[in-house]
Protein backbone atom coordinates (compact mmCIF):
# COMPACT_ATOMS: atom_id res chain seq x y z
CA UNK A 1 0.00 0.00 0.00
CA UNK A 2 2.92 2.22 0.86
CA UNK A 3 4.89 1.44 -2.17
CA UNK A 4 1.20 2.15 -4.26
CA UNK A 5 1.26 5.41 -2.17
CA UNK A 6 4.55 6.40 -3.03
CA UNK A 7 4.28 5.69 -6.98
CA UNK A 8 1.32 8.49 -6.77
CA UNK A 9 2.94 11.13 -4.83
CA UNK A 10 5.00 13.88 -5.54
CA UNK A 11 6.68 13.63 -9.51
CA UNK A 12 5.09 10.70 -10.47
CA UNK A 13 1.65 12.08 -10.13
CA UNK A 14 2.38 15.11 -11.73
CA UNK A 15 3.76 13.75 -14.61
CA UNK A 16 0.79 11.67 -14.97
CA UNK A 17 -1.22 14.48 -14.39
CA UNK A 18 0.90 15.93 -17.26
CA UNK A 19 0.36 13.72 -19.79
CA UNK A 20 -3.30 13.31 -18.93
CA UNK A 21 -3.62 17.24 -20.22
CA UNK A 22 -1.43 16.49 -23.14
CA UNK A 23 -3.50 13.05 -24.04
CA UNK A 24 -6.62 15.85 -23.69
CA UNK A 25 -5.62 19.02 -25.63
CA UNK A 26 -4.20 16.57 -28.48
CA UNK A 27 -7.05 14.23 -28.33
CA UNK A 28 -10.36 15.43 -30.47
CA UNK A 29 -10.86 17.80 -33.47
CA UNK A 30 -13.50 20.19 -31.56
CA UNK A 31 -15.87 22.61 -33.03
CA UNK A 32 -14.82 26.31 -31.31
CA UNK A 33 -15.82 25.76 -27.51
CA UNK A 34 -13.34 26.80 -25.93
CA UNK A 35 -14.82 29.57 -24.00
CA UNK A 36 -17.20 27.59 -22.43
CA UNK A 37 -14.39 26.93 -20.45
CA UNK A 38 -13.89 30.41 -19.31
CA UNK A 39 -17.76 30.74 -18.69
CA UNK A 40 -18.06 32.43 -21.75
CA UNK A 41 -21.28 31.80 -24.66
CA UNK A 42 -19.47 32.43 -27.66
CA UNK A 43 -18.92 30.92 -31.07
CA UNK A 44 -16.35 30.40 -33.36
CA UNK A 45 -14.74 33.97 -34.02
CA UNK A 46 -16.80 35.73 -31.93
CA UNK A 47 -15.46 38.28 -29.15
CA UNK A 48 -16.96 39.39 -26.58
CA UNK A 49 -16.78 42.58 -23.89
CA UNK A 50 -17.57 42.12 -20.06
CA UNK A 51 -18.15 44.49 -17.63
CA UNK A 52 -17.79 42.88 -13.82
CA UNK A 53 -18.15 44.19 -10.48
CA UNK A 54 -16.87 42.22 -7.29
CA UNK A 55 -19.42 40.96 -4.57
CA UNK A 56 -16.37 39.54 -2.27
CA UNK A 57 -17.84 40.31 1.00
CA UNK A 58 -19.28 43.45 2.65
CA UNK A 59 -16.02 44.48 3.21
CA UNK A 60 -14.80 45.34 -0.10
CA UNK A 61 -16.09 46.63 -3.54
CA UNK A 62 -14.91 46.44 -6.86
CA UNK A 63 -15.12 46.56 -10.42
CA UNK A 64 -13.61 45.74 -14.09
CA UNK A 65 -13.82 44.90 -17.36
CA UNK A 66 -12.44 41.88 -19.67
CA UNK A 67 -12.29 41.29 -23.63
CA UNK A 68 -13.04 37.46 -24.72
CA UNK A 69 -11.82 35.87 -28.24
CA UNK A 70 -13.05 32.79 -29.36
CA UNK A 71 -10.70 32.18 -32.44
CA UNK A 72 -11.58 29.41 -35.03
CA UNK A 73 -9.33 26.87 -33.66
CA UNK A 74 -10.47 25.22 -30.34
CA UNK A 75 -8.57 27.82 -28.33
CA UNK A 76 -9.81 30.93 -26.35
CA UNK A 77 -8.33 34.18 -25.42
CA UNK A 78 -8.99 36.47 -22.31
CA UNK A 79 -7.57 39.73 -21.14
CA UNK A 80 -8.92 41.81 -18.42
CA UNK A 81 -8.63 44.67 -15.48
CA UNK A 82 -10.02 44.76 -12.53
CA UNK A 83 -9.72 47.11 -9.17
CA UNK A 84 -10.66 46.25 -5.78
CA UNK A 85 -11.12 48.86 -2.61
CA UNK A 86 -11.12 47.67 0.51
CA UNK A 87 -13.26 49.32 3.66
CA UNK A 88 -10.71 51.25 5.57
CA UNK A 89 -7.75 51.23 3.87
CA UNK A 90 -6.80 53.73 1.16
CA UNK A 91 -4.91 50.85 -0.70
CA UNK A 92 -6.61 49.41 -4.12
CA UNK A 93 -6.17 45.94 -5.66
CA UNK A 94 -5.18 46.64 -9.41
CA UNK A 95 -5.48 43.69 -11.19
CA UNK A 96 -4.19 42.72 -14.77
CA UNK A 97 -5.22 39.22 -16.04
CA UNK A 98 -5.02 37.00 -19.20
CA UNK A 99 -5.85 33.71 -19.85
CA UNK A 100 -5.53 30.91 -22.56
CA UNK A 101 -7.95 28.03 -23.36
CA UNK A 102 -7.58 24.69 -25.20
CA UNK A 103 -10.19 22.69 -26.22
CA UNK A 104 -9.44 19.61 -26.14
CA UNK A 105 -12.46 17.17 -26.23
CA UNK A 106 -15.72 17.91 -26.82
CA UNK A 107 -19.18 16.51 -26.42
CA UNK A 108 -21.77 17.45 -28.26
CA UNK A 109 -24.51 14.42 -27.84
CA UNK A 110 -25.02 14.36 -24.19
CA UNK A 111 -28.88 14.98 -24.60
CA UNK A 112 -29.05 18.58 -25.59
CA UNK A 113 -26.13 19.47 -23.38
CA UNK A 114 -22.71 21.02 -25.77
CA UNK A 115 -19.79 20.01 -23.02
CA UNK A 116 -16.36 21.26 -24.03
CA UNK A 117 -12.67 20.10 -21.58
CA UNK A 118 -10.03 22.48 -22.39
CA UNK A 119 -6.17 22.79 -20.96
CA UNK A 120 -6.21 26.29 -19.27
CA UNK A 121 -3.61 28.65 -18.06
CA UNK A 122 -3.15 32.35 -17.53
CA UNK A 123 -1.00 35.08 -15.99
CA UNK A 124 -2.33 37.71 -13.46
CA UNK A 125 -0.38 41.00 -11.80
CA UNK A 126 -1.88 42.43 -8.67
CA UNK A 127 -0.55 45.25 -7.22
CA UNK A 128 -1.61 46.68 -3.81
CA UNK A 129 0.47 49.49 -2.89
CA UNK A 130 4.19 48.43 -2.63
CA UNK A 131 3.02 44.75 -2.57
CA UNK A 132 3.34 42.96 -6.64
CA UNK A 133 1.80 39.18 -6.87
CA UNK A 134 2.48 37.73 -9.91
CA UNK A 135 0.92 34.73 -10.66
CA UNK A 136 0.23 31.54 -12.89
CA UNK A 137 -2.78 29.47 -12.75
CA UNK A 138 -2.78 25.95 -14.94
CA UNK A 139 -5.19 23.56 -14.60
CA UNK A 140 -8.47 21.76 -16.90
CA UNK A 141 -11.50 23.77 -17.12
CA UNK A 142 -14.94 21.83 -17.82
CA UNK A 143 -17.66 24.13 -19.40
CA UNK A 144 -21.38 22.84 -20.52
CA UNK A 145 -23.79 24.76 -22.12
CA UNK A 146 -27.68 23.73 -21.78
CA UNK A 147 -30.02 25.32 -24.60
CA UNK A 148 -32.96 26.41 -22.52
CA UNK A 149 -35.04 27.75 -25.59
CA UNK A 150 -34.31 29.59 -29.02
CA UNK A 151 -31.08 31.35 -28.86
CA UNK A 152 -30.68 31.41 -25.01
CA UNK A 153 -28.59 28.71 -22.83
CA UNK A 154 -27.31 28.51 -19.52
CA UNK A 155 -23.26 27.95 -19.33
CA UNK A 156 -21.97 26.51 -16.43
CA UNK A 157 -18.08 26.19 -15.93
CA UNK A 158 -15.58 24.98 -13.50
CA UNK A 159 -11.78 24.91 -13.41
CA UNK A 160 -9.88 23.30 -10.75
CA UNK A 161 -6.20 24.60 -10.68
CA UNK A 162 -2.72 24.98 -9.32
CA UNK A 163 -1.65 29.09 -9.03
CA UNK A 164 2.33 29.67 -9.22
CA UNK A 165 2.37 32.54 -7.36
CA UNK A 166 5.76 35.22 -6.75
CA UNK A 167 4.95 37.95 -4.01
CA UNK A 168 7.18 40.84 -3.47
CA UNK A 169 7.00 44.03 -1.44
CA UNK A 170 9.81 46.13 -0.05
CA UNK A 171 12.66 43.89 -1.37
CA UNK A 172 11.39 40.76 0.33
CA UNK A 173 10.13 37.99 -1.54
CA UNK A 174 8.31 34.57 -1.41
CA UNK A 175 7.42 32.02 -3.84
CA UNK A 176 4.42 30.03 -3.67
CA UNK A 177 1.58 27.17 -4.49
CA UNK A 178 -1.32 26.25 -3.94
CA UNK A 179 -4.65 24.40 -5.03
CA UNK A 180 -7.07 26.65 -6.55
CA UNK A 181 -10.46 26.66 -8.27
CA UNK A 182 -12.72 29.14 -10.02
CA UNK A 183 -16.40 28.25 -12.00
CA UNK A 184 -19.61 30.07 -12.43
CA UNK A 185 -22.92 30.04 -13.94
CA UNK A 186 -23.59 32.23 -16.86
CA UNK A 187 -27.78 32.86 -18.63
CA UNK A 188 -26.71 33.80 -22.37
CA UNK A 189 -29.67 35.17 -24.57
CA UNK A 190 -28.91 36.14 -27.70
CA UNK A 191 -26.42 38.38 -27.90
CA UNK A 192 -26.41 38.94 -24.49
CA UNK A 193 -24.96 37.43 -21.25
CA UNK A 194 -25.19 37.56 -17.20
CA UNK A 195 -23.78 35.29 -14.59
CA UNK A 196 -21.94 34.94 -11.90
CA UNK A 197 -18.31 33.42 -10.78
CA UNK A 198 -16.29 32.53 -8.00
CA UNK A 199 -12.69 31.86 -7.74
CA UNK A 200 -11.42 30.72 -4.42
CA UNK A 201 -7.87 30.07 -3.39
CA UNK A 202 -8.04 26.94 -0.87
CA UNK A 203 -4.46 27.84 0.86
CA UNK A 204 -6.35 31.02 2.00
CA UNK A 205 -9.97 30.92 1.60
CA UNK A 206 -9.78 35.13 2.65
CA UNK A 207 -8.66 35.59 -0.69
CA UNK A 208 -11.99 34.34 -2.56
CA UNK A 209 -13.66 36.98 -5.02
CA UNK A 210 -17.27 36.16 -6.71
CA UNK A 211 -18.42 38.93 -9.67
CA UNK A 212 -21.59 39.41 -11.07
CA UNK A 213 -20.90 40.04 -14.69
CA UNK A 214 -23.01 40.99 -17.89
CA UNK A 215 -21.64 40.83 -21.46
CA UNK A 216 -22.37 41.44 -24.93
CA UNK A 217 -20.78 39.28 -27.59
CA UNK A 218 -19.62 40.64 -30.86
CA UNK A 219 -19.46 39.07 -34.65
CA UNK A 220 -20.02 35.25 -34.93
CA UNK A 221 -22.21 32.93 -33.63
CA UNK A 222 -23.45 31.76 -29.54
CA UNK A 223 -21.46 29.36 -28.68
CA UNK A 224 -21.04 26.22 -31.13
CA UNK A 225 -22.89 26.54 -34.43
CA UNK A 226 -24.99 23.47 -34.00
CA UNK A 227 -25.86 25.08 -30.60
CA UNK A 228 -27.15 28.10 -32.64
CA UNK A 229 -28.79 28.32 -35.24
CA UNK A 230 -29.06 32.33 -35.46
CA UNK A 231 -26.19 34.66 -35.98
CA UNK A 232 -27.61 37.86 -35.16
CA UNK A 233 -28.30 39.58 -31.71
CA UNK B 1 -13.34 14.55 -15.37
CA UNK B 2 -10.88 12.12 -14.98
CA UNK B 3 -8.28 14.10 -16.09
CA UNK B 4 -9.96 16.93 -13.47
CA UNK B 5 -9.67 14.56 -10.55
CA UNK B 6 -6.21 13.72 -11.26
CA UNK B 7 -4.76 17.40 -12.22
CA UNK B 8 -6.80 18.11 -8.99
CA UNK B 9 -5.01 15.44 -6.85
CA UNK B 10 -1.75 16.74 -8.50
CA UNK B 11 -2.15 20.28 -7.39
CA UNK B 12 -3.31 19.17 -3.91
CA UNK B 13 -0.14 17.27 -3.22
CA UNK B 14 2.11 20.13 -4.96
CA UNK B 15 0.83 22.39 -2.24
CA UNK B 16 1.92 20.42 0.69
CA UNK B 17 3.21 23.21 3.55
CA UNK B 18 3.68 25.46 0.82
CA UNK B 19 1.11 28.20 1.14
CA UNK B 20 2.84 28.73 4.90
CA UNK B 21 3.50 32.49 5.99
CA UNK B 22 1.93 33.67 2.86
CA UNK B 23 -0.69 36.07 4.65
CA UNK B 24 1.23 38.74 4.95
CA UNK B 25 1.85 38.82 1.12
CA UNK B 26 -2.12 38.83 0.43
CA UNK B 27 -3.47 41.39 -1.86
CA UNK B 28 -5.67 42.14 0.98
CA UNK B 29 -5.14 44.98 3.59
CA UNK B 30 -2.48 44.05 6.40
CA UNK B 31 -3.90 43.56 9.85
CA UNK B 32 -1.37 44.20 12.29
CA UNK B 33 -0.08 41.34 14.39
CA UNK B 34 -1.49 40.42 18.13
CA UNK B 35 0.88 42.90 20.37
CA UNK B 36 1.36 42.24 24.20
CA UNK B 37 1.71 45.85 24.47
CA UNK B 38 -1.56 47.98 25.19
CA UNK B 39 -2.26 51.27 23.20
CA UNK B 40 -2.50 53.06 26.27
CA UNK B 41 1.42 52.30 26.76
CA UNK B 42 2.47 54.42 24.39
CA UNK B 43 0.97 57.46 25.56
CA UNK B 44 4.08 60.09 25.90
CA UNK B 45 6.20 58.29 23.19
CA UNK B 46 6.56 60.07 20.54
CA UNK B 47 6.76 58.88 17.17
CA UNK B 48 10.63 60.25 16.98
CA UNK B 49 11.35 57.63 20.19
CA UNK B 50 9.47 54.91 18.18
CA UNK B 51 11.63 55.31 15.13
CA UNK B 52 15.06 54.94 17.63
CA UNK B 53 13.90 52.30 19.25
CA UNK B 54 13.46 50.27 15.78
CA UNK B 55 16.65 51.86 14.55
CA UNK B 56 18.41 50.48 17.91
CA UNK B 57 17.05 46.97 17.38
CA UNK B 58 17.82 46.66 13.63
CA UNK B 59 21.29 47.28 14.22
CA UNK B 60 22.60 46.95 17.61
CA UNK B 61 20.04 44.22 19.55
CA UNK B 62 20.01 42.45 15.94
CA UNK B 63 23.59 42.58 15.47
CA UNK B 64 23.83 39.98 18.02
CA UNK B 65 22.00 37.12 16.90
CA UNK B 66 23.70 34.50 14.89
CA UNK B 67 24.08 34.73 11.16
CA UNK B 68 21.76 33.49 8.79
CA UNK B 69 19.39 34.24 6.72
CA UNK B 70 16.69 34.16 9.70
CA UNK B 71 18.58 37.18 11.33
CA UNK B 72 19.60 39.26 7.95
CA UNK B 73 15.69 39.42 6.97
CA UNK B 74 15.24 40.52 10.38
CA UNK B 75 17.79 43.07 10.30
CA UNK B 76 16.63 43.66 6.83
CA UNK B 77 12.77 43.92 8.05
CA UNK B 78 13.79 46.15 11.00
CA UNK B 79 15.86 48.78 8.98
CA UNK B 80 13.39 49.28 6.88
CA UNK B 81 10.59 49.64 8.50
CA UNK B 82 11.02 53.92 9.42
CA UNK B 83 11.44 54.16 5.96
CA UNK B 84 7.68 53.26 5.03
CA UNK B 85 6.33 54.22 8.10
CA UNK B 86 8.01 57.53 7.40
CA UNK B 87 6.15 58.65 3.65
CA UNK B 88 3.48 56.89 4.92
CA UNK B 89 2.92 53.79 3.79
CA UNK B 90 1.63 52.22 6.59
CA UNK B 91 0.37 48.88 4.91
CA UNK B 92 3.90 47.90 3.92
CA UNK B 93 5.17 48.83 7.12
CA UNK B 94 2.56 46.47 8.38
CA UNK B 95 4.19 43.89 6.43
CA UNK B 96 7.23 44.42 7.34
CA UNK B 97 6.21 44.18 10.73
CA UNK B 98 4.73 40.67 9.93
CA UNK B 99 7.94 39.50 8.26
CA UNK B 100 9.88 40.56 11.31
CA UNK B 101 8.08 38.68 13.86
CA UNK B 102 7.84 35.15 11.46
CA UNK B 103 11.74 35.83 10.98
CA UNK B 104 12.10 36.14 15.04
CA UNK B 105 10.31 33.37 15.61
CA UNK B 106 12.28 30.85 12.95
CA UNK B 107 15.76 31.95 14.86
CA UNK B 108 16.66 29.12 17.13
CA UNK B 109 15.43 29.02 20.34
CA UNK B 110 18.68 29.72 22.21
CA UNK B 111 19.67 30.80 25.89
CA UNK B 112 22.61 33.53 25.23
CA UNK B 113 20.50 35.40 22.98
CA UNK B 114 17.22 34.56 24.92
CA UNK B 115 17.27 39.11 26.79
CA UNK B 116 18.31 40.31 22.87
CA UNK B 117 15.25 38.53 21.19
CA UNK B 118 13.21 39.54 23.46
CA UNK B 119 14.20 43.13 23.43
CA UNK B 120 13.35 42.28 19.40
CA UNK B 121 9.48 41.17 20.28
CA UNK B 122 9.07 44.77 22.76
CA UNK B 123 9.93 46.45 19.43
CA UNK B 124 8.21 44.93 17.04
CA UNK B 125 5.47 44.46 19.43
CA UNK B 126 5.62 48.79 20.05
CA UNK B 127 5.62 48.76 16.41
CA UNK B 128 2.84 46.95 15.71
CA UNK B 129 0.37 48.86 17.87
CA UNK B 130 1.55 51.85 16.75
CA UNK B 131 0.72 50.62 13.39
CA UNK B 132 -2.73 49.55 14.39
CA UNK B 133 -3.30 53.11 16.46
CA UNK B 134 -2.35 54.93 13.26
CA UNK B 135 -5.06 52.32 11.40
CA UNK B 136 -7.41 53.24 13.46
CA UNK B 137 -7.23 56.79 13.32
CA UNK B 138 -7.15 56.87 9.94
CA UNK B 139 -10.19 54.40 9.04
Amino acid sequence: MSAFRRSLSGGALRRTALRGMVLVVLGAPAPAGAQLCQGVPLGSGAAAVTAFLGVADAASSGAGGAVSYQLGAPLALSAGYHRTRYDGSDAAVSSLRGGVSVQGASFDDVGAVHVAICAAAGAARDRVGDLTILSVPVGVAAGLALPLAPRTHAVLHVEPRVVFTRREVAGFSRSTRFMGVRGGATLAWRGLFAGVAHERERARSADSSTILLVGVRIGGPNIAPTMDTGSGP
Amino acid sequence: MLIITVVAAAGLSACDGSGAGVDDFSARPCVTPASTIAPAALEGLTSDGIRTAVLDAAGRIAASMPDGADADELRRALATMNDYVAVGSTDTACRLVHIAAQALARLPDDDATLPDRAALSLVIDLVSTALALSFRSSG
